[in-house]
């Protein structure tokens, strides 16, 4: 698309007006750039790895309070006295009709079963959503208007859009989808984001505002003329998508971020490869937690039933 | 695996065939249907007929169904696919849309349904790409306005004209007052920087719109008994199923005009729909995502062992798929039985080497292929390497695929302690011998003897589809059988036997019929669609396996025209 227009910034506009756009090289690694650990809030980040992992490179060796970290945890060397490290888990859960492996995503950080109903069909057999919500939007929800976002879902080939690819819910049957791009994540994030010692709010990021928000009042509008023209049990999806509306109009007042530990971010690589995807979104989930946008941030690493080893990580 | 119960139970021995009852004329003004008591024959706040009989798997051209009032099963609100809302886009503004910059589908049964509730980060990703599709859209408003000049006509007339024209290809029905006024609202406010930036603010709500993201088809609250659809609505089905996209301006007048009221009509537009070249994408979509070809889109070989194998290569196997699929059904003759034998295709690019021919002087000339080698969709690499692994064939998966796809019979998954790695590849073994132990072990053989002899008749063929005679260093041994099935049991040598077997078979004419109602509903057909299948499945029948009979049965059926509350 071209930017034929001028009055309006487009997203990635924005960003080159702010200086951050051009950058190709990963982002700096801004948890080390502070020294102001004591000042962080308590945050979660969930990671998710389907099929387990290649046992023996995982498992610490030696005993529970003094023990060596195996090659694939070894990166967290330098934290490992920090570090609790669970092993021996099990999901039970009941109503199994599809495959195990394809439910025990869902039940992962819901603790909540599948729904006993028939919005899909896997291969054959009936499958639904979860029936509450996963822990990380509870605690997302708890704490929500201290930063911009209440929580930051992330994915890497995460699959389509179903019971056997989804682990974040907000709440029953309302499955959240991951964001598959670290740019269009890292865009969203920063869109209107003014660094802590900036000049103050641009003009024309200003009325891109003013914008944006007239657009989602139609909507919304319109969400609310057409709720009573659907039938009853399709009603939630019209609210939750008001909800995510109201959820986004909230975010375009939010123009800058509280902590002060936040230098300019520079745009993760376009690079679609595998190996840099992962890691740019990594690289995402820290910048956000350093600019103090969010405090929950999940990532999901594969579909839920994935049956191959990432291609750069023969290892796990 | 099949239920043979349903074929002698007496209480369906009785009453009349099934047609499809169509309601009289529907308004076309945007408003909402007429109450049930519209439908036809239904009853007033009755229920339609019961049946009994759950259509899944089954072939019910032969079987007595009480049809004699309309039913339809519940239609949950879906949001536009991926493929959908850029086709929309497309036809509607001329722009490309970059599918990944949209929600990812969910997938139900074979294809793609988007039926779960939005999150925040979804409407995101449709605002801003609503937003950067007006950008590029308006970037010459004079295409946009039909004619008005906004320097004669003045701003305000032209920007009236556009929210009601544009509104309603956007929408695809009709805008009323209270959106007219907000979308002028709109304009009003955002037009002070100039006339273009509100032309291009109202587009990108256009496109941010409910009507526009969802599949909405307006029901009174409460309305239990099946009712009709009114004719916007019907003629958004009508143009999704058939083209994967809007409805143009001539479908739109005939949903206007009470054209689309009665079969006559339907069965009008709907064979002028398929005469258009979008048809291509509806059919060449159908077949792909089908027998899980787009899923090659996610699947990488062992560069070791198929280095020829990249996403060019996949995407010219997709390519291949969906070209031969809309010659066969909408240049050809029609048939499912070519569909699954014709010893011809279109391959392109890396594929011509593959196959071991060369490309014809002709655009619209299929390549004709060695037909001891090749016969329809199921030899074709897009198949084959979409159901195989990343270094070797998989006689499972291409089992499983068939009783899947083709049957519509899948088989139990596995047990979940079992290891369901297949074997590496040896020197020396062929993957007939390494598969072996599936028949040997009792707890494996009971459900593997109904895959693994289907998938053997594929060993010609490696795990991208290329024709092999020799496999680990033995002859390729494609001797196969099927059990379990209707009418399709017993031995075959290889695929291309196998694909005459399944070409003739009953069973797989009813599971296509199947297939064609999840592609159309973006659900599985359920009790209340017994009469629906029925009718679709009765006229492949009597056509002898003609496919575009169907797909006009199909939009005459009471799952077509009615809709219904849970």
């Amino acid at each position: 698309m071209r930017n034929a227009h001028q009055h309006r910034p487009s997203r990635r506009r924005a960003l080159q007006m702010l200086g951050l756009g051009a950058a190709a090289a990963p982002f700096v690694p801004l948890l080390n750039a502070s020294g102001q650990e004591a000042a962080y809030p308590k945050r979660l980040v969930l990671i998710y790895t389907p099929h387990g992992t290649i046992y023996d490179n995982w498992k610490p060796t030696g005993s529970q309070t003094s023990f060596t970290l195996g090659p694939i945890l070894s990166p967290l060397t330098p934290f490992q006295s920090k570090l609790n490290i669970l092993d021996g888990l099990q999901i039970i859960h009941s109503a199994v009709r599809a495959p195990s492996h394809t439910e025990g995503i869902g039940v992962l950080w819901t603790a909540s079963n599948l729904s006993a109903g028939n919005a899909f069909n896997f291969q054959g057999y009936p499958f639904d959503w979860v029936e509450g919500p996963s822990v990380d939007q509870v605690i997302a929800k708890s704490i929500a208007g201290q930063t911009a976002y209440a929580s930051l879902e992330l994915g890497v080939n995460s699959g389509s859009n179903g019971p056997n690819n989804r682990m974040i819910y907000s709440a029953a049957r309302q499955p959240v989808q991951p964001e598959t791009s670290p740019s269009r994540a890292f865009g969203r994030l920063f869109a209107n984001f003014v660094p802590p010692m900036g000049t103050g709010p641009d003009p024309a990021l200003e009325r891109a505002r003013l914008e944006k928000k007239s657009v989602l009042d139609l909507v919304s509008g319109q969400l609310s003329r057409v709720k009573p023209r659907v039938p009853t049990a399709d009603q939630q999806k019209i609210d939750a998508h008001l909800t995510a509306l109201r959820d986004i109009e909230s975010r375009l007042g939010t123009a800058a971020p509280s902590a002060v530990s936040c230098s300019k971010p520079m745009a993760p690589s376009a690079a679609t490869d595998v190996p840099t995807v992962w890691a740019n979104q990594f690289d995402v989930i820290a910048a956000a937690l350093a600019c103090n946008l969010t405090r929950v941030a999940t990532l999901q690493l594969r579909v839920g039933d994935n049956r191959r080893s990432p291609p750069h990580l023969a290892q796990w | 695996m099949r239920p043979l119960w349903l074929f002698s139970t007496p209480s369906m021995l009785a009453v009349m065939g099934c047609t499809a009852t169509i309601g009289p004329p529907v308004d076309g003004q945007g408003g909402d249907v007429p109450g049930g008591s519209a439908s036809g024959g239904s009853e007033q706040g009755g229920p339609g007929s019961t049946t009994g009989v759950n259509p899944i798997g089954k072939d019910l051209s032969t079987v007595q169904l009480d049809c004699s009032k309309p039913n339809v099963g519940t239609n949950p609100l879906r949001r536009l696919t991926r493929s959908e809302y850029a086709h929309s886009v497309r036809d509607l503004l001329g722009g490309a849309v970059s599918s990944d910059s949209l929600p990812p589908d969910e997938r139900v049964g074979a294809f793609p349904s988007n039926m779960a509730p939005v999150a925040a980060l979804d409407v995101e990703d449709y605002l801003e790409t609503a937003s950067q599709v007006a950008l590029a859209a308006t970037a010459n408003t004079a295409a946009l306005l039909g004619g008005c000049d906004p320097v004669k006509q003045g701003n305000s007339a032209c920007a009236d004209r556009f929210i009601a024209t544009f509104g309603a290809k956007v929408q695809r029905r009709p805008l009323d007052e209270a959106e007219t006024s907000a979308y002028k609202g709109l304009f009003t406010s955002q037009s002070a920087v100039s006339f273009a930036n509100g032309i291009r603010v109202v587009l990108e709500a256009m496109l941010s719109s409910p009507y526009f993201l969802y599949h909405f088809e307006p029901s009174l609250a409460g309305a239990l008994a099946p009712s009709p659809l009114d004719g916007p609505a019907r003629a958004a089905r009508l143009s999704y199923l058939l083209w994967g996209s809007t409805p143009d301006d001539a479908l739109l007048a005939a949903a206007q005009s009470g054209a689309l009221g009665n079969a006559d009509g339907l069965r009008a537009q709907a064979t002028r729909l398929l005469a258009d070249p979008r048809a291509r994408d509806a059919v060449g979509t159908f077949h792909v995502d089908w027998l899980g070809v787009d899923e090659l889109d996610q699947v990488t070989k062992d560069p070791k062992i198929f280095p020829q194998y990249d996403a060019s290569m996949a995407a010219a196997m997709q390519a291949e798929t969906a070209r031969f699929a809309s010659y066969v059904m909408l240049d050809g003759d029609h048939r499912l039985t070519t569909l699954l034998t014709a010893p011809y295709s279109f391959p392109t690019g890396p594929l011509l080497k593959l196959y071991g021919v060369t490309a014809p002087a002709g655009t619209n000339t299929p390549i004709q292929l060695d037909p001891t080698q090749r016969a329809g969709l199921l030899t074709q690499p897009g198949f084959l390497a979409a159901h195989a692994h990343a270094n070797q064939t998989s006689p499972v998966q291409r089992g499983k695929a068939i009783r899947a796809l083709l049957f519509c019979t899948p088989p139990t998954p596995p047990p979940p302690t079992v290891n369901a790695v297949a074997p590496d590849p040896m020197p020396g073994t062929s993957t007939r011998e390494r598969f072996a132990l599936h028949t040997k072990e009792a707890t494996c053989a009971a459900c593997h003897a109904l895959l693994d002899p289907i998938g053997f008749g594929f060993e010609h063929y490696d795990a991208i589809g290329a024709f092999r005679s020799d496999d680990g260093g033995k002859p390729v041994d494609a001797k196969g059988n099927i059990a379990g099935t209707d009418d399709a049991d017993g031995a075959f040598d290889g695929a291309v036997e196998l694909a005459k077997r399944l070409g003739q078979s009953k069973q797989v004419a009813a599971c296509v019929s199947e297939k064609w109602f999840e592609f159309a509903f973006g659900r599985a057909p359920a009790e209340a669609d017994a009469c629906s299948v029925q009718a679709t499945q009765k006229a492949l029948a009597a056509t002898g396996g003609d496919l575009r009979e169907l797909l006009l049965a199909l939009v005459t059926t009471d799952a077509f025209l009615l809709q219904r509350q849970p």
